[in-house]
């Protein structure tokens, strides 16, 4: 925080100012019966991020920019969803914004030691079939939800974090393991799959589709990085062009493709535009109507279209905000993702949860925004952290916590290292001293 | 070109100098945020060659900068250093830091792993260390100053 | 370290395949976005004109503003947004009608229109030439595709914004040149190319048959001719002008013309024959039925009947009139006729200029020739007082429709002027003795037009 002070003070301010100038828009493109109504609005947006900030400052961390962007991008959220239809503030919204804060900095601490984190997998696989027993009993007849009161939760989102940790840890050991390896066989290859296999059979089962292919990429992330070893000889621009004619061939596939496959993969909204094909045809409508600068924060009509707040959502914020500003969005979000390929984590296992996490967010981005706008099958995923929704919040905040644990993670103690000294420590008393007094509050 | 002069002629002028402010204001804030993230890129690698202390592996004229908390050791492909050497095992050793203090572990190889001619199973390092996985031989010793940023990137390929 | 560069490595790929797609969609979105928007409520259109500016499509169209019979002549065939009628040009191109593009969002002053080749004023004449009659008259030009006239009557009138639903007439909110009809004897001209493709037009020439009135052919069955009297001897140029039902069912008899030729050149036509299939045609969206008919057996008297054009035979004028192009042009191929010359974007600019579209061989050149000049014989010998000065090539009909309660007349052809080179269909429904005839209206049609396009 302090030796790069003259930056993170002038992204802080830019971070206001960019939730200023969103407000600025409101003020003047926007629907609002009473100012006091936007003033709530700025209120609630600027007290979200002093709290978080002045929250930030307590926990000593090795990097910030993670916990700015995602601040930003819950701003913005808030902002959104407060829009939709009028301006009021979402109390709704800004508590699970809150949550999502709070599950970010306990995503944190709970992984930023990988070798604590590792050797707990056995309670990770307890608490996922902890989730899983939760889905089969308290949920109503083959659904993911379950209902307290007014609240409803989803379990099947909290399993997505607990993926990635078992993923990560069982490709990790498999280093060690060379002599199970010889034999092709591994313990944790085995858990792995059939944790796997349990949770597509459930995801099945509950008819959620929809989260079937965030598990599936981050299985799939999991698998490359287990068996498929790009030869160190390829290099970067052979991979590129090597993706460049696959995706070529794809296209050419597409095109030569028997028609059967193409309408089955590309379903007619148009032609059931009251029926099955509403929702997309609204939000197609939507972004139309909105085109590069949107109508104004609250002028749009798509709020009155089913989930307009969470399965629609880019094209409801396309239609008030225009496509420019919610492409932007979606490029924070993806900045946020980018940030270990700028500032590599520095262990093997961090490295492989930055990979889930991506593979999560980019899924769940994927099948929300090109689902939604009918360019893949519509399947009524949440975009993460623009959708309403405090599961699918909470669980992302969780994951952009573990992404942040891999940029300011704690390394293993000196005490850890059994075997005596071999001969006389000639530097270990410059380096030996600790690193940081933070490190063993983790364990407590 | 004619058509995004009509739409600035057929926009309220507040409205676009707006939506134009909060794009700009947007991406500075993206700008500074990769600034921000440089500079802890920076921050975070100086850290790490404390904790790591700045050690290298030597091995056929090829230096190995060590970036990792923990480094395989190994003829396969996915080993982090891969010695193409039939007398080295698969997954050969492993090496861990923690604080600066870099140890080796021997991972049963068959071809056996030695420090300093000694064969062990677990052993911190000490700089000028000579470290042998089977035939091959490796020096243990600490980066050269000017170097470690051309070091790591010509050793991509390898 | 290695495994964290795959690690990165995999990192990149998925956002790179993210940001592919998020290129795909905003690309997707900013070309088909005036697709989207016309699909919705609250759009804007632009207007439809005819070749000479003449308004066939007005949104804010009412009766203060227009004649109040300004839009009844085409009122089921250039239709409205109402969604009352989906087969209609406005409704099959309300994309490009929408004043939208995705800079500057809806605009309610836009300029979208949509100019098309339809001459209103022609139109309106050959209307009214109908007089008390139904019908429908379908005419354009066969070597560019322009279509001219298209009519449908009865019609309806989109100002009365639907109000006289119940009392409007059946058939009114649908245009009959796109819509099956029984060919009847144009039928022939088929049947006449279907044996010079076998026979070649010297042999098919030296096949003369009697005519008595009436003739029992090998099922047992009686063909009558209307001609009571009989045609006596005769070969196919006289039977075609005399549409000779004798010789016609003698012809698809004889065993020198096998009934898979038939069935082949019906089907290279685009004759749906026997459910072998449908081969779609339509004027910028504009779906025309398929003509379809069933063959079983050349010595049967419903295939025989089948093949003089009635019977289980089903055409649309539009598909008989694009017909008549491959033989007017003697190349066996025909020309797609379309509607729309071009369209006009939000900002005036124009766009989607039409392009001459030529379909796949149907019959061979020779065959083309032959029945070309039968036609235009026949055109000489009786249809010389409907365009003066010009030759036209026709073949009449006369549909039976429901146990022959009723007849359709049927007058389908081309004119010999390669200054005027127009194709044509004409039907006139339920007509007796002494009503309006075809001719009359394809006199008034051709004449009137001609003076139009001379202007």
């Amino acid at each position: 925080m302090y030796k790069n002070g003259l930056t993170y003070f002038s992204a802080i301010a830019l971070l206001f100012l960019t939730h200023l100038s969103m407000l600025g828009i409101v003020l003047v493109r926007g629907n609002y019966e009473s100012p006091a109504d936007l003033m709530l609005l700025t209120a609630g947006v600027l007290a979200l991020d002093v709290g978080y900030i002045i929250v930030t400052g307590i926990y000593k961390q090795m990097t910030y920019t993670t916990d700015f962007m995602l601040l930003c991008v819950l701003g913005m959220s808030l902002i959104f969803q407060s829009c939709f239809g009028g301006v009021h503030l979402s109390f709704k919204h800004l508590i699970t914004c809150i949550a999502a804060l709070v599950l970010c900095q306990a995503g944190f601490l709970l992984t930023r030691n990988h070798e604590w984190i590792r050797t707990r997998k056995k309670y990770i696989y307890i608490i996922i079939g902890v989730l899983i027993l939760s889905i089969l009993l308290l949920t109503g007849d083959r659904s993911m939800w379950i209902n307290i009161g007014s609240f409803s939760l989803q379990p099947s989102e909290f399993i997505k974090p607990c993926f990635i940790l078992i993923c990560a840890a069982s490709i990790v050991e498999l280093h060690k393991k060379i002599k199970i390896l010889f034999f092709y066989v591994s313990k944790d290859t085995l858990c792995l799959c059939g944790a796997a296999l349990v949770i597509f059979a459930l995801q099945w089962w509950c008819r959620d589709l929809g989260s079937l292919p965030t598990f599936a990429a981050v299985f799939a992330c999991a698998l490359v990085c287990r068996f498929c070893y790009p030869r160190a000889k390829i290099s970067r621009t052979a991979l590129g062009i090597l993706g460049g004619v696959a995706a070529v061939v794809l296209i050419v596939a597409w095109n030569l493709a028997p028609a059967y496959v193409q309408d089955r993969l590309h379903v007619d909204i148009w032609a059931d535009q009251y029926g099955n094909g509403y929702q997309q045809c609204q939000a197609l409508i939507g972004i139309a109507r909105g085109g590069w600068l949107g109508l104004g924060p609250g002028q749009g009509y798509l709020h009155n279209v089913f989930a307009y707040e969470s399965d629609i959502v880019f094209s409801t914020i396309c239609e008030e905000w225009g496509l420019l500003y919610a492409f932007l969005t979606v490029i924070l979000i993806l900045m946020m993702l980018m940030i270990p390929l700028m500032n590599p984590p520095k262990n093997y296992y961090h490295a492989m949860v930055a990979d889930g996490v991506v593979a999560v967010f980019v899924a769940q981005m994927a099948l929300n925004i090109f689902g939604s706008c009918n360019l893949i099958p519509f399947t009524g995923v949440t975009l993460p952290f623009i959708s309403m929704g405090g599961s699918s919040m909470m669980t992302c905040g969780f994951l952009i916590g573990m992404l942040k644990a891999t940029q300011s993670p704690l390394f293993r103690h000196q005490q850890e290292t059994e075997q005596p000294e071999k001969k006389k420590s000639r530097k270990s008393a410059k380096t030996a001293k600790p690193a940081r007094p933070a490190e063993k509050e983790v364990n407590a | 070109m004619s058509e995004l002069m009509e739409m600035l002629a057929s926009l309220d002028v507040p409205d676009l100098v707006l939506c134009a402010i909060a794009v700009v204001i947007l991406d500075v804030f993206a700008l500074c945020v990769i600034l921000a993230v440089t500079r802890e890129t920076k921050l975070c690698r100086k850290r790490w060659q404390k904790l790591s202390a700045n050690m290298e592996l030597r091995y056929n004229d090829q230096h190995y900068p060590l970036e990792a908390d923990e480094i395989l050791l190994g003829r396969h492909i996915s080993a982090d250093i891969r010695f193409p050497d039939p007398s080295v095992s698969r997954y050969h050793a492993v090496m861990t830091v923690s604080n600066g203090v870099w140890s080796i572990t021997d991972l049963n190889a068959r071809g056996g792993t030695f420090v300093n001619e000694r064969r062990i199973h677990q052993v911190r390092l000490m700089p000028g260390d000579e470290v042998r996985l089977g035939n091959a031989v490796m020096r243990f010793g600490r980066q050269k100053p000017p170097q470690p940023k051309d070091a790591g990137k010509e050793n991509r390929h390898v | 370290m290695k495994s964290i560069r795959r690690a990165q490595h995999l990192i990149t790929l998925m956002l790179l395949a993210f940001l592919t797609g998020m290129g795909v969609l905003i690309w997707k979105l900013q070309s088909e976005a005036a697709f989207y928007i016309s699909h919705s409520n609250k759009v804007s259109l632009g207007c439809v004109y005819d070749r000479n500016g003449d308004v066939l499509f007005d949104p804010n169209a009412g009766k203060d503003t227009y004649n109040a019979e300004h839009f009844l002549d085409v009122g089921n065939f250039i239709g409205d947004d109402s969604k009352q009628m989906t087969n209609t040009l406005v409704m099959k191109n309300k994309d490009m009608l929408t004043n939208f593009s995705f800079m500057l969002g809806v605009q309610e002053n836009g300029r979208a229109a949509v100019n098309t080749t339809l001459d209103h004023a022609v139109n309106r004449k050959v209307y009214d030439a109908f007089g008390s009659k139904d019908g429908c008259a379908v005419a354009y030009n066969y070597v560019t595709g322009e279509i001219y006239v298209c009519l449908s009557k009865p019609s309806i009138n989109i100002l009365n914004n639907y109000t006289d639903l119940e009392t409007l007439a059946e058939g009114s909110m649908l245009c009959k040149a796109f819509h099956p009809t029984v060919p009847g004897s144009t039928q022939k001209i088929f049947t006449t190319i279907a044996a010079l493709e076998e026979m070649g037009e010297e042999k098919l020439y030296e096949k003369q048959y009697n005519c008595t009135g009436s003739y029992v052919n090998k099922e047992g069955k009686t063909i009558k001719c209307h001609e009571e009297g009989g045609h006596g001897m005769q070969n196919i140029s006289e039977a075609f002008a005399n549409s000779c039902n004798p010789y016609f069912a003698q012809l698809v008899e004889d065993p020198d013309l096998p009934l898979s030729t038939i069935k082949k050149v019906y089907e290279k036509l685009g004759y749906d024959v026997n459910d072998s299939g449908e081969t779609e045609l339509s004027v910028n969206g504009i779906t025309s039925y398929t003509a379809s008919t069933t063959l079983n057996s050349s010595e049967e008297f419903h295939t025989q009947w089948g093949c003089m054009g009635q019977g289980e035979t089903l055409v649309s004028p539009l598909q008989l009139m694009v017909w008549q192009s491959a033989i007017a042009n003697e190349s066996g191929k025909a020309t797609m006729p379309y509607l729309i010359a071009n369209a006009a974007k939000v900002n005036g600019d124009l766009t989607a200029f039409a392009k001459t579209e030529t379909g796949d061989r149907m019959f061979s050149e020779d065959a083309a020739h032959a029945v070309r000049s039968i036609m235009l014989e026949n055109g000489a010998d009786n249809y010389a007082n409907v365009l003066s000065g010009t030759t036209i090539g026709v073949k009449s009909g006369t549909a039976q429709i429901g146990n022959a309660k009723t007849e359709n007349s049927l007058l389908a052809g081309f004119v010999d002027d390669p200054e005027f080179p127009v194709a044509f269909c004409i039907v006139i429904e339920n007509r007796r003795s002494g009503e309006v005839s075809t001719s009359t209206i394809a006199s008034v049609l051709l004449q009137e037009l001609k003076a139009s396009l001379n202007e």
